[in-house]
Parts: C-alpha cells; sequence; structure tokens
C-alpha cells in the first residue's frame, strides 16, 4: 500500500504551511508539525523511480515529480533532517510566521529536487529564497535586519542569472528538461546562478554574513537546504564542467571545490562567533562537495552526493548544539563561553560525535564520504586537489577542536554560563536522533552505499583500507598535538574580520553614492530644463499672438543693441509692458482649427510616403 | 592523574605512528609521496603550522573591531 504513494514531498509541507495559523499557539500547533514531519517523512521514503506530476502549462510541460536515483537520496535527506529540524524547534520557537518560513523552505527545497524541468526548479529555487530571508528577519535584530537585506539581494541576482542562463538554454536548444547545459554565455550565467547558492569563492559572502544572524532553528533549516540544493544542482546539470580558459579545458569546478574546502577553513579557524565558524566551514565542506561533482567520474560523484548526505547530517547537529549553547547561555562568542561540558552533557556529547564527523576521523561518517572524494581525486589524477582537500580537513579538525575546546572544556568564570541548564528535551531528542545517524553510517557505510546514484561503483569502494585507515590516523593526531601546542595562536579574541564582502560593500555604497549624487544632479538638471519649457509653453499659449509680439520685440531689440542708443532701447522694451489682452472665443477655435489641418496635412503626407 | 593521561597519550601516539609498519597496506601508492614511511604524520604537522600560521597572520592583517560592520546600514 505504501508502494502506492506517490504524492510530491512539496505539497504535505506547504500544505502543513498553510494549516498552521489555525492552530494557534498550543498543543495543537505541535501536533501539527509532527504530523507534517511524519507524513512528509512517509512521503519521501516511498518514492519510487518515476517521472509523474506532469502539469503541461502554455505548451511547456511542466514535471513536479521526477525521481530517480539522485533526486531521491536528496529527498531521504532533506526530509529526514526536516523533520529532526522541526522537532528540535517545537520547544524553541514563538512565531507562527517563523514555522511558516520553515517548512515553505524545506518544502520549496523538496521541490527543487524532485522537479523535472528548469522552470519549475526556478519557482522553487525563488521561493527557497524569499522563505529563508523570513527565518533570518525573525531574529528581530537591526543586525539581521540588515544581514537578512544583503543576503536577498545576493540570491537574486544569483537568480537572474540562473533564470537568464535557463532562458538561453531553452532558446538554444527548445528543451526545458534538467539535465547538461551547452556551452555558452547560458551555460556561465547557470554557473553563476548555481554559484551562489553553493556558494562559489567571490559568490560566498552572503553565507557567512546570514547564518549567524539567523534565529536559533532557522539556522538549523538554512544550513541544510540552500547549498546542498544547489549542489543537486550542479550534479544534475555540471557534473565533470570543464570551463575554457584561453582555448584550454579546466575542470574549473573541480578545482573551485578545492579552493572553497581550504579558503572556509582558513577563514573558520580566525572566527570568535560560533555560527560564523560554522558557516564557514560549510562553504569548506561544500567545496568537498563541489570538487567530487567537478570530477564528474562515478565515483566523485558518488562521493559528492554521500557527502551531502553526511554533511547535512553532522552540519545540522552543529548549529543544533550551538543553536541549544546560545540559547541556554544568550552568547555566540567563544571568547565568552566556556567550561559548559558539566552542564550541557547531552549537547556536549552530541557536538563532539558531530565534530568528529565532519573532521572525518575514523569511524565517523564524515571518513567515508570525504575519502571517496579524495580517492576520485587521485584516480582521475587530480593531485593538487588531492592535496587541498587534504590540507582542508586538516584546518577542519583544527577549528573543531577549538570549537569543542573554547566552547565546552575550557575552564573559565565567566558569568553568563554560571548557572546553564541542559537544553529542552525536543532539541535533546533532534540532537540524539541525528548523533545516532552521523555514527551508524560511519559504522556501516553500506547503509548509505545502497542509495548512491551509482550503487555498483559505491560498493566496490572500501573505506576501511588499512593504508587510507593509518593515514588518516596519523594525520589526525599529529593534527590534535599541533592544536594542544599551538592553541594559544588560534586562541579567540573579540574581533571580526574582513572578507571579500568588504569589497561587496565598498561597492554596494559606491552604487549608492552614484545613484544619490550624480545621477540625481543629472536628473534634477534634465527636470528644470524641462520645467522651463513647460512654463514658456504655458505662458506662450495663454496669448500667443501677443507672446510673439514680446518675444519679437525682445529678440530685435538685443540683435539691435549695438546700432541703437540706450534710450531707443528703454523706449522700445516699454512696450511690452503693457498688459496682455485675452484672445476672442473665436480666434482660440481658429487656433483649433489650424492645429487640425497641420494634422491633416502630416497624415496625407505619411500616407503618401508610406502607402 | 597527569601522569596518567601523559601514558595514555604517549601509547597512542606510539600506536598510531607504528601503525604502518604494523599493518602492511596492499593498496597501490597512487603518488610516490605516500610510499614516504610516516608521510601524513609528516603533512600533519606541516600543513597544521602552516594553517596556523597563515590563519593567524591573516587575522593580524583583517581584524577590525568586533562594531565594525554595525552601523544600521544595510551595506
Amino acid at each position: 500500500m505504501i508502494e502506492a504513494l506517490n504524492i510530491p514531498p512539496v505539497l504535505v509541507y506547504l500544505i502543513g504551511a498553510a494549516l498552521i495559523p489555525l492552530m494557534g499557539r498550543g498543543r495543537a500547533r505541535k501536533a501539527l508539525l509532527v504530523a507534517v514531519a511524519v507524513i512528509g517523512l512517509a512521503c519521501a521514503f516511498s518514492l519510487r523511480s518515476q517521472t509523474s506530476w506532469v502539469v503541461p502549462i502554455s505548451g511547456f510541460e511542466l514535471v513536479f515529480l521526477h525521481a530517480d536515483r539522485l533526486s531521491l537520496i536528496m529527498g531521504y535527506i532533506f526530509s529526514f533532517i526536516g523533520a529532526a529540524a522541526i522537532i528540535y524547534s517545537l520547544d524553541v520557537v514563538r512565531d507562527t510566521g517563523e514555522y511558516i518560513c520553515g517548512l515553505l523552505y524545506l518544502g520549496s527545497a523538496l521541490g527543487a529536487v524532485f522537479a523535472g524541468d528548469f522552470f519549475t526548479l526556478y519557482v522553487f529555487w525563488e521561493i527557497m529564497a524569499f522563505s529563508s530571508l523570513g527565518l533570518i528577519w525573525y531574529s528581530r535584530t537591526e543586525r539581521a535586519k540588515n544581514a537578512g537585506m544583503r543576503y536577498i539581494i545576493f540570491h537574486l541576482f544569483g537568480g537572474c542569472a540562473f533564470l537568464a542562463g535557463i532562458i538561453i538554454h531553452f532558446m538554444n536548444t527548445g528543451d526545458i528538461a534538467i539535465g547538461p547545459v551547452e556551452h555558452g554565455i547560458g551555460y556561465l550565467l547557470l554557473l553563476i546562478g548555481v554559484g551562489v547558492n553553493t556558494a562559489f569563492i567571490p559568490l560566498h559572502t552572503w553565507l557567512p554574513d546570514s547564518y549567524p544572524k539567523a534565529t536559533i532553528a532557522g539556522a538549523v533549516f538554512m544550513s541544510v537546504y540552500t547549498t546542498k540544493t544547489g549542489v543537486y544542482v550542479l550534479a544534475r546539470t555540471f557534473p565533470g564542467a570543464e570551463v575554457f580558459i584561453l582555448g584550454h579545458p579546466f575542470h574549473f569546478v573541480a578545482y573551485m571545490g578545492g579552493l572553497m574546502a581550504l579558503y572556509g577553513v582558513i577563514f573558520a579557524l580566525m572566527q570568535n562567533d560560533v555560527r560564523k565558524l560554522l558557516s564557514y566551514h560549510i562553504v569548506s565542506q561544500v567545496g568537498y562537495m563541489v570538487a567530487g561533482i567537478g570530477i564528474g567520474t562515478a565515483i566523485g560523484i558518488n562521493g559528492g552526493i554521500a557527502h551531502v548526505f553526511n554533511h547535512i547530517l553532522y552540519k545540522a547537529l552543529l548549529f543544533m548544539c550551538m543553536g541549544a549553547v546560545i540559547y541556554r547561555t544568550g552568547k555566540m562568542n567563544l571568547t565568552e563561553l566556556g567550561g559548559l561540558a558539566k552542564k550541557m552533557p547531552v549537547t556536549t556529547i552530541a557536538c563532539v560525535i558531530a565534530a568528529l564527523s565532519i573532521s572525518g576521523v575514523v569511524g565517523f561518517n564524515g571518513y567515508i564520504s570525504k575519502g571517496m572524494i579524495i580517492h576520485a581525486a587521485e584516480l582521475s589524477h587530480m593531485h593538487i586537489l588531492a592535496l587541498a582537500l587534504m590540507l582542508g580537513s586538516v584546518g577542519t579538525f583544527l577549528s573543531f577542536l577549538k570549537l569543542t575546546y573554547f566552547t565546552f572544556f575550557r575552564r573559565t568564570d565567566a558569568e553568563a554560563v554560571a548557572d546553564v541548564k541542559e537544553a529542552p528535551l525536543s532539541m535533546l531528542v533532534a540532537m540524539s536522533v541525528t548523533a545516532f545517524f552521523c555514527v551508524a553510517i560511519g559504522v556501516y557505510p553500506k547503509m548509505l552505499y545502497m542509495i548512491l546514484p551509482y550503487v555498483d561503483v559505491a560498493m566496490h569502494y572500501d573505506a576501511y583500507a588499512p593504508g587510507h585507515t593509518a593515514g588518516t590516523l596519523q594525520l589526525l593526531a599529529m593534527t590534535a598535538f599541533m592544536f594542544v601546542a599551538l592553541k594559544v595562536l588560534i586562541a579567540p579574541h573579540e574581533r571580526v574580520t574582513y572578507d571579500i564582502d568588504y569589497l561587496y560593500r565598498k561597492a554596494g555604497r559606491g552604487i549608492i553614492w552614484f545613484c544619490e549624487k550624480p545621477l540625481m544632479a543629472f536628473a534634477n538638471a534634465i527636470d528644470g530644463v524641462l520645467k522651463r519649457i513647460a512654463d514658456s509653453l504655458v505662458w506662450f499659449s495663454k496669448n500667443p499672438a501677443a507672446a510673439s509680439v514680446i518675444l519679437l520685440t525682445t529678440t530685435s531689440t538685443r540683435l539691435m543693441r549695438p546700432y541703437t542708443s540706450k534710450e531707443a532701447e528703454v523706449k522700445q522694451l516699454k512696450t511690452i509692458e503693457e498688459p496682455r489682452e485675452r484672445l476672442s472665443i473665436g480666434t482660440g477655435v481658429l487656433l483649433v482649427l489650424l492645429f487640425f489641418l497641420l494634422y491633416l496635412v502630416v497624415m496625407l503626407i505619411h500616407g503618401w510616403l508610406a502607402p | 592523574m597527569m601522569m596518567d593521561k601523559r601514558i595514555v597519550i604517549s601509547l597512542v601516539a606510539i600506536l598510531v605512528l607504528a601503525a604502518p609498519f604494523i599493518i602492511r597496506s596492499h593498496t597501490h601508492a597512487s603518488f610516490w609521496w605516500q610510499e614516504i614511511p610516516l608521510f601524513y604524520a609528516l603533512a600533519g604537522f606541516i600543513v597544521s603550522v602552516l594553517l596556523i600560521s597563515v590563519a593567524s597572520g591573516l587575522c593580524h592583517w583583517l581584524n577590525r573591531a568586533e562594531n565594525y560592520y554595525e552601523r544600521g546600514d544595510v551595506l
């Protein structure tokens, strides 16, 4: 019976979002949220590979449910973590609007991964951008308001590039089914559009800017969907993408992934705000996925998608733990935190599990997928990429040692953490379930292999090859040792760091200045000229006969100025001071008739010239 | 207590460092550098020092007061 279900999961969440406002703020709302989470989960897990819900609209076939192995695995993890995030937010979130935004966001992300054509994808893509904006703005702070504005500007830019790319692709091929795109300007625009969502370096700044300012539960949602939907679209349209630079093909996407992995960790190491540190790690981890997909081989794409799956688990878990810490202490900077291990033991254990997972420690889920991507890079002889990804994992471990040490284990006598309680039950349930899966997949990776896009290739990958295991252990053990030795150097401090966003802000301020100053002056000048023309026309039309006489007199006086005496000129000009008579109605009618005549002549000439 | 910790840590360290000699890998190394004994420990050392120094160096160069961006403007 379950097999027969083929409802697009997006519907469940949209209906849920519509029903939420009717439920008040009490138990009924909680019951509905849990029901939506469970039904959504059941919907996603009962889907089978198929194409249905095809809606023809004005010549286009919009496909709302296109399920294959790639979209199914995304559907599983999206709906699973959606359920966890909903349960996490039950005790924290008060605003009904925030739940609506959360459900719309989660639903449209599922809509996007099950969309069968570019237009449906684009619509869900934009709903995601706007509903996630709500999750930032519900913090109701000035910083959140401004950060949200910057966030949406960035995403509108990306969305426009994406739409332009889609339209060009459609004009070239007449096909709107999602798939690889032909080279050309549309290709680049689509890559930029996807690049904004997947946080390609120079386009990543919205991410560490806005996520730390989102609401506690909002950040958990946001850490999951936007970037991973981007990775999914990348896997659909740009697997192994090459960009021609000076006529040479270049694995642009793969190396961009390597760059992101490194850039993210270096900036993460410098952060003080816990959620900003995590946000830079999203950039870094998405870099691994982008690298896997950019390599483009079966094992590369498998690795990238496996990393999406694992990353969603541990990154949502990290945001949940840090959300719990912020919820209980009200502090979000490492300098103000410390010694929470005894006060929040469950949160601490969950956070340590997530930190070990993201660092790729043997036995946790991050180890499986990260290893797969590095292995794929080695097989494709991309030595520099493999090295960059390895460097990245050292940096990841360093910054998570920093995060967990300074939040939970460092001794502190700060008042903020003096009498802190463990997180509320709903948070603990969500964190424990997610942490369980982080470990379970690490211990029994076949569970994940079974649902990967290329299942045969995945089953042949040996995550626990002795050489790889020993190498990883050495690398991480040495990193831990170096952290203990050098932790003074990367200890948190009360400063913020620039990123490329500094340039964007400068440029943005420049554009605003340009609009306000030179552009406005230009507009005012034109406005003035037009006003004067209009004024003089009004003056002239009051009494055209008298006005023309006045004009004639003034002009002739001016022209004759060199040849006449001063007295004569004054005398001449005196005549125009005479009060002007109004014309009779008859003259007015005559003028109108004359205009009509002129119009007739123009029409006749026009008709004669252009038959 | 302190002594116990140190003993445990050094035991772990010895085990980890000895692992590649105890477990013989049958997989063919993809790059020449993977055949260097203790390559990964060495890499971990070098990379950690590199990343920490780059990060703390950049930090000096790029840092601003905590409320630097909070002037009430969008940009």
